[in-house]
């Protein structure tokens, strides 16, 4: 400092106090009336929303009949949000199909052309804010331009996968077809976003070329199944196939969708009993604890009375979580509890399954003295 | 003679104080990158909308959760803190509560609340090799078949936490302070990296913002958008900005380069495997929760694996901070001494290229930065004051440095604010906003000299409590809502 001059040292160090001053004083000029605007327009929506909700509004007039009134422009200050929000709010409680169709319908006169714009706006969050209400409304017009962005260099991976889910919802044929594909990187849980919202026709082009889809696509497809609890034989046929295959994840999530389903066919029953005697009697190898898991959900909810030994051998299982499955499953049986109460006084020589019998009873008669 | 050493004396304190001009410009620049790589990521997100997650909650693929729930002498909150655990949006998990020896209530009030029932048969452990003090029992609820409860001896909240992740069953779990008021969504919106993790990305550990609740009303476990409210006591106030600064500027800036070397000890989620790996919590040092993540990103460098220790700006839970000066002193001097037995225990990290950008960016950081920042914050003080009775430095220009550092200090401050209302508007009225700017104005009148004296004093205990061996810090109450002073839990915010 001393090489220095000390006055005009004075002089920057104050340049630069008097250039953080005014920042600061910007910045919070700014954040002042960003707040208060903001909380003027949250009120304002509300109380607009609240207006249109009533039951004589220009909006529920148009969901009974499907009739546009003038009035009810998007043109004014904070109409759009405000029947945005309203419709949304109603999309969520709506039951019947008109209903809905009728939103829809009002989204894509209304709302395409704004959305069409901020699609492109600079603002990221801007643009994932529009997919996101593009979503809800499941806007159909909207698919060529969703399809053009998605190409563009520009689209973040935030918004190339928000607008994979979009056009899965709107059942477009690009998702078989992008789900082939072997190099994308989606997780689990996206693939099952994917997966969920496709349609029977879509779903049916998934069962009959499921072997071609890459082995990720394959299980979280499965586990679709499964949550949607589809039922139809098309399905059993693809789970039970799945069964005899060599890889174990898919037949753990076959088996799990099965348990779901309910229900085994003769056949596909005596392979699953043929397998775990030849693991009983050694000839091969026993599968992991995951699997055995479901086999003993499976057996808990399909109840075969040929089931019935497995589960008590299954009792004695090294793995914890497969002992208490198969005590619940036997639960399940109609002599279920005799059989767990003959196991818990003695009849299995082994300890561990006896603890758990023990166990389960317990729980059970909780159940049954709350009920 | 005395001339030398007058001349000795004058070198020196040019030395000095040439070194902490260097500091000081170069923790103002560090700063400085903090802020605009926050900015940008911010920027970027501000105002999005919250239905982005309305999705994932009623997804079914959330992986399996369990929530670890150390408790010492808890019989006051447990059984509410329990129940709106049980509450939350989540599709499968367990709680299981790990009694840490209370001298309370805390398990009976459990057991008859629940209908636990004693656990016979063997359970399935997950194989952490650190012992544990023993387990005395382990009970089940009736009611819920999510609920656990482990009763074991006294040996800290580490040790609890230990034993709770040999006991819970999921390949995800969360640990959490008793005392920690929950969002919701808290779940759901910190596993959300974990779930959007593609197939060649691993995520070890996820944490999110930790607000401060005081001021504001909890009810029955619950706090709700429109019952945030900014407390009206200035050294909460002051915390309320700090924790802003520290999370929305220094973790944003540091997690999105894999350089977070801190998850909040008051809500984060793990990976079990990993976590087993690295041999669980460290029980002897008051800091376990940054000296868990110093030893995983250790153990990432190590395998040289590309997994990821991952921040959600989100804020998805509230704290009570301290609101006397007293336990908030306790605290701060508690982590100081946490930060540096973290930064101890890992010194071989310490600018090895090894250790990549943890061992020379965040380490140093760490060690420059935050923990002798004190001493060098400290030492110019000292210089001035000197240098203005031997008439060497200029008391004009000394006064003018000491403002741009006050509004330097006041803009960070801010510029967090910023970042609180382009993202998450929690403080919803213009009049906190307002008292926000000012205090953040006055910070450096009173609060920082105020902490940067209680971290000095850290610091001095570090060196006095070395000769004393550390045997007795990880006793004490683990946690306890009503007396914060109490805890030997959590780390830096």
């Amino acid at each position: 400092m001393n090489s220095m001059d000390p006055d005009s040292v004075l002089t920057v160090v104050l340049w630069l106090c008097a250039v953080m001053l005014i920042a600061l004083v910007a910045l919070y000029v700014y954040l002042a009336i960003r707040k208060s605007s903001f909380n003027r327009r949250e009120a304002a929506v509300y109380k607009l929303r609240k207006e249109l909700e009533q039951s004589d509004s220009v909006l529920e007039e148009y969901l009974l009949t499907g009739e546009t009134s003038r009035r009810l422009s998007t043109k004014e200050p904070f109409r759009m949000e405000a029947i945005q929000e309203a419709l949304l709010h109603r999309l969520s409680i709506s039951r019947t199909p008109e209903e809905r169709s009728r939103i829809y319908d009002f989204a894509e006169k209304y709302f395409s052309s704004q959305y069409e714009h901020s699609l492109h706006d600079r603002q990221w969050s801007t643009r994932m804010n529009t997919l996101l209400w593009i979503e809800q409304f499941q806007m159909n017009s909207m698919e060529k331009d969703l399809l053009e962005w998605m190409n563009d260099p520009q689209c973040s991976e935030e918004e190339y996968f928000q607008i994979l889910r979009i056009l899965s919802k709107l059942n477009s044929h690009r998702v078989p077809e992008y789900l082939r594909e072997n190099n994308h990187d989606l997780s689990d849980s996206q693939l099952l976003q994917i997966l969920l919202p496709l349609n029977d026709e879509l779903q049916g082009e998934l069962i009959a070329e499921f072997e071609q889809y890459p082995f990720r696509v394959r299980c979280s497809f499965i586990d679709s199944l499964r949550i949607r609890n589809i039922r139809s034989a098309e399905v059993l046929n693809l789970l039970e196939r799945q069964l005899v295959g060599e890889d174990s994840e898919l037949r753990i999530r076959s088996l799990k969708a099965i348990s779901n389903f309910g229900y085994l066919t003769p056949e596909a029953t005596r392979q699953l009993v043929e397998q775990m005697e030849n693991e009983h009697d050694h000839t091969v190898e026993q599968v992991s604890w995951p699997e055995r898991l479901m086999r003993a959900r499976v057996m808990g909810n399909i109840r075969e009375d040929i089931f019935v030994p497995y589960l008590e051998e299954m009792l004695g299982d090294s793995a914890y979580r497969v002992r208490q499955q198969a005590a619940e499953s036997l639960a399940a049986y109609k002599n279920g509890l005799e059989l767990l109460e003959k196991v818990a006084a003695g009849e299995h020589a082994d300890r561990y399954a006896r603890e758990m019998a023990e166990e389960t009873l317990e729980r059970k008669q909780y159940e049954r003295n709350l009920a | 003679m005395s001339g030398i050493w007058l001349d000795i004396t004058g070198t020196l304190f040019e030395i000095v104080s040439i070194i902490i001009m260097i500091y000081v410009v170069a923790v103002s620049i560090a700063y400085v990158v903090l802020f605009f790589v926050a900015a940008r990521k911010l920027n970027r997100e501000k105002d999005l909308n919250e239905s982005q997650y309305d999705q994932v909650l009623e997804e079914e693929l959330a992986p399996p959760l369990s929530i670890i729930v150390p408790a010492y002498n808890e019989e006051l909150n447990i059984v509410w803190s329990v129940r709106s655990l049980l509450g939350i949006n989540y599709k499968q998990f367990e709680i299981v509560v790990v009694n840490d020896g209370s001298k309370d209530q805390t398990v009976q009030y459990l057991i008859d609340e629940f209908d636990m029932v004693e656990v016979k048969s063997r359970v399935r452990w997950s194989g952490l090799g650190k012992p544990t003090k023993p387990i005395r029992g382990i009970y089940r609820s009736l009611q819920h078949n999510n609920l656990v409860l482990v009763d074991k001896e006294n040996g800290g909240k580490a040790d609890a936490l230990n034993v709770g992740i040999n006991v819970c069953q999921y390949p995800y779990f969360a640990s959490l302070d008793g005392d920690t008021v929950l969002d919701q969504d808290a779940f759901i919106k910190v596993m959300k990296p974990i779930m959007d993790a593609g197939p060649n990305e691993e995520i070890v550990a996820t944490g999110g913002s930790v607000g401060i609740a005081n001021g504001s009303y909890v009810d029955s476990g619950y706090l709700s958008r429109e019952s945030v409210r900014l407390s009206s006591k200035p050294l909460v106030v002051m915390q309320v900005i700090e924790y802003l600064r520290a999370f929305l500027m220094g973790r944003i800036g540091l997690s999105r380069h894999n350089l977070l070397l801190i998850v909040s000890g008051a809500f984060g989620i793990f990976k079990k495997s990993w976590v087993i790996e690295v041999g669980g919590y460290e029980v002897d040092t008051v800091g376990e929760d940054m000296e868990l993540i110093v030893r995983l990103h250790r153990r990432i460098q190590e395998k040289k694996s590309k997994a990821q220790i991952v921040y959600v700006p989100d804020p998805v839970c509230w704290t009570e901070a301290p609101e006397k000066a007293k336990i908030l002193r306790r605290q701060r001097t508690r982590w100081h001494r946490g930060l540096y037995e973290s930064l101890w225990r890992h010194k071989v990290m310490l600018f090895n290229p090894k250790y990549g950008k943890i061992g020379m960016i965040s380490m140093p950081y760490f060690l420059f930065v935050e923990l002798l920042g004190p001493v060098v914050e400290l030492a110019g003080v000292v210089t001035v004051i000197v240098g203005i009775f031997l008439d060497t430095v200029d008391v004009r220009i000394t006064m003018v440095l000491a403002l741009l550092m006050l509004l330097y200090g006041s803009l960070l401050s801010m510029g967090a604010v910023l970042f609180e209302e382009w993202c998450f508007k929690r403080y919803n009225r213009v009049a906190d906003l307002t008292r926000l700017f000012l205090f953040a104005l006055s910070e450096t009148f009173w609060y920082r000299p105020i902490m940067t004296l209680w971290r000095f004093e850290g610091l001095i205990q570090i060196v006095r409590r070395k000769n004393q061996g550390w045997g007795d810090m990880a006793r004490g109450g683990v946690m306890n809502s009503k007396k914060p002073d109490n805890r030997t839990n959590g780390g830096q915010p």
